[in-house]
């Protein structure tokens, strides 16, 4: 589809769904300068990779730190984890395995600037939660429950495609 | 309060190598005159109702960041029940506080306290008595009374009501406790080995302290109560020489379990499937629910996956945590400066 009020073209091409990642959460972290290295140092020493990092506002000098892994690696980036928590006195590690990604895959869209905001109000008037949000110029991708993943799908598909 | 809970900020014991990293801030801005560190908790632990409990690797931190008058408090919490906890005048923390000023004929200096909340509320992790715990250690580091553990204990049952869950919520590990509503006596068991992980499952369903009560039988055939003893004394006995292969006996329960297991959604099918799973070792509702806690020996992916499944099968969206049964109980950490200060 070519978004026509879009400053330059913009072509979407495809929704995608992704049911291979977990999302682990870092709980309070305290917000001080080498603990995120200190944290991708131990995934990576344990042959993690990551996606979609996110770092919370910080407030009373505490922060929560938000990312995905792939399903298999499960144990080795828990295990990481649960060490980085014990040595920077964080609060806590949580986790979800029950969760997809889902993308508008398509080309140019940073230069469209309303998809962002169409696609999640598509999602909110399903009432699907948005629990990440990651974008670039060739996909945007949110993290869903993956009950959820289908029906977002379909209404992404019936909006866009 | 005893030394081994206080720490100044500028000491740390992981075993990480923390000396490239300046923790000197920790959950603490530069004005903040005390930090105090308290564990959630698993109380009524499998065949241990009312008795057993353990402290879990996830904690809410409570700074004291200023004092004020007498009896004048204000409240900022941030994560769990930020819209819920902020009225000072009902928070937890402060009442418990103030009841322990009572009970010690401290002056009830006022003070501004900020909330780091992480435990879910209402979901059978203990958090509620965590400011229980946090109120009374509060109030002798400020009075500077430094009080005998077990009679901190004691003010923290009678404010809690019952031991399972501030016991080792103050003291770390496992405990076992009794209390006859005056006297109590508890029991610290050993530590759980490094590459033991409790997952715990959390559902978004708030199970009303009455109904949880409710579902309990008001009399127990004489057979279940035995049953029951033979668990929870094989439990704690597991507990004490690293038996750990009986730990699945141990946490099996008659007198409140299959009860409560019904009260949410899937909360009977987790206990199944969980607890086939190889590595599981013994899983078991946390409190009066609707948390279920699986302690499981090497990695808890497995584990993980079945429990977020399960309750996503039924619907029902859930948070889920790796932890560890710390064996760390709270912690007050003091800045140097304001040690010296408190001491004198």
């Amino acid at each position: 589809m070519n978004l026509q009020d879009s400053p330059c073209t913009t072509l979407l091409s495809d929704v995608r769904i992704d049911y291979s990642s977990a999302r682990i959460t870092l709980l309070g972290v305290p917000d001080v300068p080498g603990v995120a290295a200190r944290i991708f140092t131990a995934l990576a020493n344990r042959g993690v990779g990551v996606e979609m990092i996110v770092q919370n506002n910080m407030r009373g000098g505490i922060t929560d730190v938000g990312f995905l892994v792939k399903k298999e690696c499960l144990d080795n980036a828990v295990e990481a984890c649960r060490q980085v928590v014990k040595a920077i006195d964080a609060q806590g590690v949580s986790f979800n395995t029950e969760i997809a990604r889902v993308s508008l895959v398509g080309e140019n869209l940073t230069k469209a600037i309303d998809i962002p905001a169409k696609m999640f109000s598509t999602l909110a008037e399903t009432k699907i939660n948005i629990e990440m949000i990651v974008s670039n110029s060739y996909d945007i991708t949110c993290v869903v429950a993956a009950q959820s993943a289908e029906k977002a799908a379909t209404v992404l598909r019936e909006k866009f495609l | 309060m005893s030394p081994s809970h206080v720490d100044s900020f500028h000491s740390n014991s992981s075993p990480l190598n923390p000396s490239d990293l300046n923790l000197s801030h920790l959950h603490s801005s530069h004005s903040c005159l005390l930090s105090v560190r308290v564990p959630a908790t698993s109380a009524n632990l499998g065949a241990g109702f009312d008795t057993l409990g353990m402290a879990l690797s996830l904690y809410n931190v409570f700074n004291v960041k200023e004092l004020l008058p007498d009896e004048e408090f204000s409240c900022d919490v941030v994560g769990e029940g930020a819209s819920l906890l902020s009225d000072a005048r009902s928070n937890m923390l402060i009442q418990s506080y103030l009841r322990a000023c009572e009970v010690w004929g401290a002056r009830p200096i006022g003070f501004a306290l900020e909330c780091h909340n992480v435990i879910p509320l209402c979901r059978g992790l203990g958090s509620s008595s965590t400011a229980v715990v946090a109120g009374v250690v509060i109030a002798d580091a400020l009075a500077g009374l430094q009080t005998p553990e077990a009679e901190l204990l004691r003010v923290m049952t009678t404010i809690e009501g019952h031991p399972d869950n501030v016991a080792p919520c103050f003291l770390g590990g496992m405990t076992v406790s009794c209390w006859d509503g005056e006297e109590l006596r508890y029991v610290k068991l050993p530590p759980l080995p490094d590459d033991m992980h409790i997952v715990a499952a959390v559902p978004d369903v708030q199970v009303r302290t009455s109904d949880a009560r409710k579902a309990l039988p008001k009399e127990v055939e004489f057979g279940d109560a035995v049953f029951n003893l033979g668990r929870a004394a094989l439990l704690c006995a597991a507990w004490a020489t690293s038996r750990w292969e009986h730990l699945a006996w141990g946490m099996d329960d008659r007198l409140h379990q299959p009860y409560r297991s019904l009260l949410f959604p899937g909360g009977d099918v987790i206990m199944d499937r969980v607890r086939h799973i190889p590595g599981c070792l013994g899983v078991a509702i946390s409190g009066s629910g609707p948390t279920v806690v699986a302690l499981v020996r090497g990695g808890p992916g497995k584990v993980a996956s079945a429990m977020c499944r399960t309750f996503s099968e039924h619907g029902v969206a859930s948070q889920f945590f790796v932890l560890e049964g710390t064996a760390q109980g709270t912690r007050i950490m003091i800045p140097e400066n304001h040690k010296r200060s408190f001491e004198q």
